[in-house]
């Protein structure tokens, strides 16, 4: 089938009914755990199990409601070549883990090629304790939030990146140490023409506080990009973030680097953020991505202790026929939490985005804060947003408030400045770059905005009119 | 008389607002003369339309003119945008100026008074000279410097949103001002430091319209005419004593 078949197959159409997971995994899977380290056989275990519970993603699956499953499905399954080492078939160059760096953690950065960490490229800062999961001192506490997350996962995909992943990078920040600098994840990524699982873990020891940077590239030329080109690939990075009590943590992530229009399309990128956070810890999370062939971001936040607060955004500029599709789960299991989420998606020509974001509220959780709020814009009548905003309530002493709003630039505001005498392709520009601005600007480091700057809002230039060539963004 | 005279003429302007099966007619027959050089003040009770009639005069697309002529200078200006309008000279200063997060304050300036450069076929500002004219006129307005930072309006108070507008004016330096309700919600030290950056804007060249329910702005801006406008027509024009009588009496007077 062509691309554009594929794209324009109505919605909802039923697959082929699928078992939960083949057989060929149910074989596979616990030899590949008994094979490797004894330190990630538990993980790997409760994952497994997970998987088998919630089988593989089919059309009807609720985590996949405005992805067609059939785009991604083919890529599941284990990793063609589970067992030798892949990675390293091609790695950064000085030069281009230059390129990536930002001012902010010009001396605090980690490589990962395919998800598997690379010491000798990288310059771990001070006040980070960076292992891998096989030989990390994780403590007992951490180590069961981590099995609780992948005991209770209901998203296959993660539960593949927890299974799949070679040997997990640990990031640890000790109780009370607040690192200098920021530390920047720099994943890159091969685009072998095959699935690539990684699982990071960030364990935030009581009242620390840590700014976690993330980017991720797609090395040029590797010696099966013929391949590639062919067949793309798929990565899929999961992080999971233990936010002890006290604790802070901001993850910024930039979705691709650069505002490249070829050699990520053919890609899918699976990218989930898991965070468990304990009493009065604080998540801040700003996700901003261009899309891909298929690029689905996902956001699950257990509020676990009373005053944690989480703040999720999401900024998305898509052109040509890419898709990203957010989901976002926030979990509030105990009273006095905060929740704010903030997707904001510009979507030109033919590109398809969505937000799929619901709050849930347990039963004892009183006095609980929570906020969503989902902005679309459309530059073209082709492109497509959807989005589906829940509250599931099960307590009565709670202020919850969502809405999701789709369609064109505020016409109050395009006046205003049209009456100071901006042409109107100008105003309308200044007002696309601002709305998703708004979202890069809590990515309050000023390197890692303006990567973020350059990815989004250069993309979103190069589409705008030549009159906003003069806009700038402050 | 030689229509070249008067920098605005109003004649006849009939202006409605909806479509189709709800549309309200708002102006019902304006007339109105502003010679450069002039200051005139529009009074009127709520809802009679002033700020309909400023909003059509600077080119809203929400309302349609039915019948009549707007001219600037002598040319009819109906047929141009709203950005083309404020190029030629046109400045609405609104009542209500909306909050715009995301563009920031002191850069729409610039690209403001570099579009309007560009139409008088000057170069662009250089960046370090427009920061330079726009602290001059902040100081003038007793501005700070955080003005800069933020987005347009975006958190401003009402008073700060109305200093904001003169700033924007003082920036443009138009032909024509129309400032609604630029005195509403400021105290009287920001009253008189707006009145300060209004009177600096009127000369020779240059024509005001002050649109007030308020004879205490007409205090530091004295008016060479003032009208009063009721039900989408003008009812009454006079000179300064007209404000001071509508103060004391009200309006029902002057409406039938
Ligand atoms: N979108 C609309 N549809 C229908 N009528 C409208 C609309 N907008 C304004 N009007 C009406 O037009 C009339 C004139 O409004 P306008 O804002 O011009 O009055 P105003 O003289 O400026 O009043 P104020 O002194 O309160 O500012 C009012 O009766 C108002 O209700
Ligand atoms: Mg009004």
């Amino acid at each position: 089938m062509t691309e554009t078949a594929i794209l324009n197959k109505p919605r909802f159409m039923r697959e082929e009914p699928r078992p939960a997971i083949t057989p060929a995994q149910e074989a596979a899977i616990p030899l590949w755990i008994a094979e490797g380290p004894a330190a990630l056989a538990d993980i790997r275990a409760a994952a497994f199990n997970a998987l088998r519970k919630t089988g593989l993603p089919h059309s009807g699956s609720e985590d996949f409601t405005f992805i067609r499953v059939g785009e991604f499905l083919p890529h599941l399954g284990p990793p063609a070549e589970s067992a030798p080492e892949r990675s390293g078939d091609r790695s950064p160059a000085a030069a281009e883990i230059e390129s990536q760096l930002v001012a902010e953690a010009a001396e605090a950065y980690l490589v990962l090629i395919d998800g598997t960490y690379h010491p000798e490229l990288s310059r771990p800062g001070s006040g980070f304790r960076i292992s891998t999961l096989s030989r990390a001192e994780l403590a007992a506490e951490a180590r069961a939030a981590l099995a609780l997350i992948a005991s209770q996962e209901t998203d296959a995909v993660a539960s593949l990146a927890m299974i799949f992943s070679r040997d997990p990078l640990v990031i640890q920040v000790e109780a009370g140490s607040v690192p200098g600098s920021p530390l920047l994840l720099l994943h890159f990524h091969t685009g072998s023409g095959v699935r690539s699982d990684s699982l990071i873990i960030y364990h935030g020891a009581k009242l620390s506080e840590a700014v976690l940077l993330v980017r991720h590239s797609t090395l040029a030329d590797s010696a099966t990009s013929a391949n590639a080109v062919a067949t793309g690939s798929m990565e899929n990075v999961q992080t999971v973030a233990l936010l002890d009590e006290g604790a802070s943590l901001k993850f910024l992530e930039a979705g691709a680097s650069g505002s490249g229009e070829s050699t990520l399309i053919r890609d899918i990128h699976f990218r989930k953020l898991a965070a468990r956070l304990e009493r009065n810890s604080r998540l801040l999370a700003v996700s901003a991505h261009t899309g891909s062939r298929l690029t689905r971001n996902s956001f699950s936040v257990d509020l676990a202790g009373e005053g944690a607060e989480a703040e999720i955004n999401g900024a998305t500029v898509l052109t040509g026929n890419r898709q990203s599709h957010n989901f976002i789960r926030i979990r509030h299991l105990v009273p006095h939490c905060v929740s704010r989420q903030l997707f904001k998606s510009v979507a030109a020509d033919q590109s398809r985005s969505s937000v799929d974001g619901t709050i849930y509220v347990a039963k004892h959780a009183q006095q609980t804060n929570a906020y969503q709020l989902i902005n679309n814009l459309m530059l073209s009548d082709e492109a497509r947003a959807d989005s589906k905003p829940q509250l599931l309530i099960h307590a009565d002493d709670v202020k919850c408030s969502h809405g999701s709003t789709s369609g064109k630039l505020d016409p109050a505001q395009q006046f205003y400045l049209e009456s100071r005498g901006l042409p109107p392709a100008q105003a309308r520009a200044l007002l696309t770059i601002a709305f998703i601005a708004e979202v890069l600007g809590k990515a309050d480091k000023k390197g890692f905005r303006a990567v973020l700057d350059r990815a989004l809002l250069d993309t979103l230039k190069n589409r705008l009119p030549a009159a906003a060539k003069g806009v700038s963004h402050g | 008389m030689a229509t070249a005279d008067y920098m605005l003429e109003v004649k006849d302007l009939h202006a409605t607002i909806g479509e189709e099966s709800a549309i309200t007619q708002i102006l019902k027959g304006i007339n109105l003369s502003v010679k450069a050089g002039e200051v005139h003040a529009i009074m009127g009770p709520n809802g009679s339309g002033k700020s309909t009639l400023s909003k059509v005069i600077a080119g809203h697309p929400d309302y349609t003119v039915s019948k009549g002529v707007v001219l600037l200078n002598g040319e009819n200006i109906l047929e141009l945008e709203a950005d083309e309008r404020s190029r030629k000279g046109i400045f609405l200063g609104f009542q209500y100026p909306v909050e715009i997060p995301g563009v920031n304050n002191a850069e729409f300036l610039r690209m403001a008074y570099n579009q309007k450069r560009k139409a008088e076929g000057k170069e662009e500002a250089d960046p370090l000279d427009f920061e330079e004219i726009l602290d001059a006129r902040m100081k003038i307005l007793d501005m700070d410097d955080r003005y800069k930072e933020r987005a347009i309006n975006e958190g401003f108070s009402g008073g700060e949103k109305k200093r904001n507008e003169i700033l924007q004016m003082a920036i443009l330096d138009p032909a024509l001002a129309i400032l609604d309700e630029t005195d509403s919600g400021l105290d009287v030290d920001a009253l008189k430091i707006v009145a300060g950056g209004i009177n600096r804007l009127r000369g020779p060249g240059k024509a005001i319209v002050l649109i007030t329910h308020y004879q205490r702005l007409l205090d530091y801006v004295q008016p060479d005419v003032v009208h009063v406008l009721s039900g989408g027509k003008i009812v009454q024009t006079g000179d300064k004593e007209l404000a001071l009588e509508v103060e004391k009496k009200g309006y029902d007077w002057l409406v039938k």
